[in-house]
C-alpha cells in the first residue's frame, strides 16, 4: 500500500491510475496531493504510519538539544511543544496555525538548526559508540580467524609443493603437463578467493544498511505485534478418583434437591442457588474416595 | 480440593509413620539433656505413650471447652483446631510445650481461618483457668509460632460436607428404606467427636472418614450392614442406574476394598478411645509435675556448667529468637 501526507492508503496501481498526471485529489478526504509524495506504508496502522513519518520530517527542524537550552525545564517546554505540534498535525487540528509556527520557529532558530544537523546528541552518541565497539570486536574475531585459516593454508601449500615434487620425481608425466595444471589450479584457487571476499563485502554493507534502515524507523509510539501460537483453552482435568459426581441438570432432576434446606431470600439474591449447595458437597463426598 | 490440598500431600501419614515421628520427636527432646541426665534419672522422662496419654487428656478436657464455649462454634472450627493441633506434636514435645496452651491457640487460630468471627477478649471469656490478659497475650504470642510449624498449610478438609453429600446421595438413591436416614445423624456425629480424639485424620482423607460415620450410625441404629453395601453398589456402579453412568469395570472390588477401609477406619476411632481411668490420669499428672519440677533442675546443671567453663557464648537453651511476623504485634 502507498500513503501520502493525509494518511489514508492506497494500493499501488490506484495511485499510478489516479495520479497519472502528477498531482490529483485523495479519494477519500479531497485533499490535493502529488504523486511524488506518495510513500511505501510501513505500519499497519495508518495513522502510526502518518505519524512517524511526520516525526521523522520535523526532526529535521526540531533538532534542538538539551544545552541548546538555559534551564532544563525550557528544554522540556520544547519537547512538549514539540509533541503537541505532533499531535496537531497528525489528528489535524489547527494546521494553518500549526504550520506557522513551525515555520516561525524555523526562522528564529536557523543557525541552531544548521549546527545542530551534524552534532549528535548523548543518546545517539551512545549508540554509536556501542555500534563502533561491535563492529571493532566483530573485525578483532574476523582477523584471528583469518589467521588460522592463513596459517592452514600456509601449511597445506607446503604440502602441495612437496607433492608435486614428489609427482616430478616420480611419475613419467611430462614435466610442462604438470606444471601447467598446478598453475591452473592456483589461478581458480585465487579467483575463487576474491568472489569470497566480494561476497562479504557485500553482505557486510547489506546488514549495515538495513540496521541503518531500522534505525530511522523506530517508533516507541508502534503498538507491538507479538507472533505465536493462539491460545487454545482447555478445560483443566478434574481427578476425583471417585464416583463420577452428577451434572447440575442431574441435581435437578433426580430429586437431591428435596434433601436441601431451601436457601433463604437473601443468599438467592447473592447468586447462591440450592444446586451449587448440592454439588459442592456431593463433590466432597466423592474426592478421593478410592484411596486405597 | 482434597485431592490438591496440602493436607494430602504433606500431612497425611500411615499409622506406623506417626508412631514413628513421635518416637523420634521423645527421642530428640531427651537429647536435648542428655549430657546432664545422671544415672538412675532416665526414668523421669516420660515415655512417648505418656506424652500421647496427655494430648488425649488435653484433647479430652477440650471437647467439652468447644462444646460449652459461646456463641457456639460450628464443628468444622473444631475438626480444624484439633487438626492443627495433632499436626503441631508431630513437630512437638508435649513436655516442651503445653498442650493446654496450645490447643487454646489452635481453636483461636481455626476460627480465624473457618471464618468465625471472635475477638481475642471474646475468646479468652470463655477460659475458666488463669487471667484473661496473660492467656490472651500467650495465645497470640503462639499463634505465629503455630502457624510456622505448620508451614502455613492452613487449610484443613473437614469430613462434615461429605457426610451431607453421602446422607444426600443415600435419601436420593435409596428410595426403599424403611427407616428415616435422618436417625443416624445422632450416631454420626458422636463418630465425628470419638474420631477428634484419635489419629483419623492424619490417615484418610474426608471423603472416607464421613462414609465411616455413616457406617458407624447405621451400625448404632441397628441396622444391617447390607444397606451400606447396597448403597456402594449403587454409588459406585456395580449396575447400571438411572443416572446414566454405565457399569464401571473393577466396581465390585472397589466396594470390597472402601469397605475394608472403612472397617479399618472405624477400627482406628474405636481403638483409639480407651479412657484412661481416673488413677491413670492423676498418676501422669504426678509425672508431669515431677518432670517439670526435674527440668528446672536440669537447667541450673547446665547453666552452672556453663558458668564454670567461663559463660562463654549465649547462656545455653535460649531459643534462637527468629521474629515471625503477626498481625497482633
Amino acid at each position: 500500500m502507498m500513503i501520502n501526507e493525509c494518511g489514508h492508503p492506497l494500493c499501488k496501481n490506484c495511485v499510478e491510475n489516479i495520479y497519472a498526471r502528477n498531482s490529483g485529489n485523495c479519494h477519500i478526504c479531497n485533499r490535493l496531493l502529488k504523486k511524488n509524495g506518495f510513500r511505501e506504508q510501513i505500519f499497519e496502522d495508518p495513522l502510526i504510519d502518518k505519524e512517524t513519518h511526520l516525526r521523522r520530517k520535523l526532526r529535521k527542524i526540531y533538532n534542538l538539544k538539551n544545552d541548546d537550552f538555559e534551564t532544563l525545564r525550557e528544554f522540556h517546554d520544547y519537547q512538549e511543544r514539540f509533541e503537541t505540534i505532533v499531535y496537531n498535525l497528525v489528528f489535524e487540528t489547527d494546521v494553518v496555525q500549526t504550520n506557522a509556527e513551525i515555520q516561525a520557529f524555523e526562522d528564529n532558530y536557523k543557525d541552531k538548526i544548521e549546527r545542530n544537523k551534524r552534532r549528535l546528541d548523548e543518546d545517539q552518541k551512545w549508540v554509536e559508540d556501542n555500534l563502533r565497539e561491535e563492529r571493532a570486536m566483530k573485525q578483532r574475531v574476523n582477523e584471528g580467524q583469518e589467521q588460522d585459516q592463513k596459517e592452514k593454508e600456509s601449511i597445506t601449500a607446503r604440502t602441495d609443493t612437496k607433492a608435486i615434487m614428489d609427482e616430478l620425481r616420480d611419475s613419467n608425466v611430462a614435466a610442462e603437463e604438470i606444471l601447467n595444471r598446478e598453475r591452473k589450479k592456483q589461478v581458480e584457487k585465487e579467483m575463487e578467493e576474491k568472489e569470497e571476499q566480494e561476497k562479504r563485502k557485500r553482505r557486510n554493507k547489506e546488514i549495515f544498511q538495513t540496521r541503518k534502515r531500522q534505525a530511522e524507523n523506530m517508533s516507541f509510539t508502534s503498538a507491538m505485534r507479538i507472533a505465536g501460537r493462539p491460545y487454545i483453552h482447555q478445560n483443566l482435568e478434574l481427578v476425583i478418583n471417585g464416583p463420577v459426581v452428577p451434572t447440575a441438570i442431574q441435581i435437578n432432576k433426580m430429586g437431591y434437591l428435596a434433601h436441601m434446606r431451601p436457601p433463604s431470600a437473601g443468599r438467592v439474591a447473592g447468586g447462591y442457588t440450592a444446586t451449587v449447595g448440592c454439588s459442592r458437597a456431593l463433590l466432597e463426598s466423592r474426592l478421593d474416595l478410592l484411596v486405597f | 480440593m482434597y485431592s490438591t490440598s496440602t493436607q494430602k500431600k504433606e500431612w497425611t501419614f500411615t499409622a506406623e509413620q506417626i508412631d514413628d515421628q513421635r518416637q523420634e520427636v521423645n527421642q530428640k527432646f531427651r537429647e536435648k539433656y542428655k549430657d546432664f541426665v545422671e544415672e538412675g534419672e532416665h526414668e523421669i522422662f516420660l515415655t512417648c505413650q505418656e506424652e500421647l496419654s496427655m494430648q488425649r487428656i488435653v484433647e479430652e478436657a477440650a471437647l467439652k471447652f468447644a462444646d460449652k464455649f459461646r456463641p457456639s462454634i460450628w464443628p468444622s472450627v473444631k475438626w480444624t483446631a484439633y487438626a492443627y493441633f495433632k499436626r503441631l506434636f508431630l513437630k512437638w514435645s508435649a513436655c516442651d510445650n503445653s498442650p493446654k496452651l496450645v490447643i487454646m491457640a489452635c481453636f483461636y487460630l481455626a476460627m480465624k481461618i473457618d471464618e468465625f468471627f471472635v475477638t481475642i477478649d471474646e475468646f479468652v471469656g470463655n477460659l475458666t483457668t488463669g487471667n484473661p490478659s496473660q492467656n490472651a497475650e500467650r495465645i497470640l504470642a503462639l499463634e505465629p509460632e503455630i502457624m510456622r510449624e505448620l508451614d502455613y498449610n492452613l487449610t484443613v478438609h473437614c469430613p462434615y460436607r461429605p457426610f451431607e453429600g453421602h446422607l444426600m446421595e443415600m435419601k436420593t438413591r435409596m428410595l426403599l428404606l424403611n427407616f428415616d436416614l435422618e436417625s443416624i445423624r445422632n450416631d454420626s456425629q458422636r463418630f465425628f467427636q470419638l474420631a477428634l480424639q484419635t489419629d483419623a485424620l492424619l490417615m484418610y482423607p474426608p471423603s472416607q472418614i464421613a462414609l465411616a460415620a455413616v457406617k458407624f450410625g447405621l451400625k448404632s441404629q441397628g441396622k444391617s450392614n447390607d444397606v451400606l453395601r447396597d448403597f456402594l453398589n449403587k454409588l459406585l456402579g456395580v449396575e447400571e442406574d438411572a443416572w446414566g453412568g454405565g457399569v464401571v469395570p473393577d466396581a465390585n472390588t472397589h466396594v470390597e476394598k472402601l469397605l475394608v477401609k472403612l472397617e479399618m477406619i472405624e477400627n482406628t476411632v474405636e481403638g483409639g478411645t480407651n479412657k484412661l481411668s481416673d488413677d491413670a490420669v492423676s498418676n501422669l499428672q504426678n509425672r508431669a509435675g515431677d518432670l517439670s519440677n526435674f527440668l528446672l533442675i536440669l537447667d541450673k546443671r547446665r547453666n552452672d556448667k556453663w558458668q564454670a567453663e567461663g559463660g562463654i557464648g549465649r547462656p545455653p537453651g535460649e531459643k534462637d529468637e527468629q521474629p515471625v511476623d503477626s498481625d497482633d504485634e
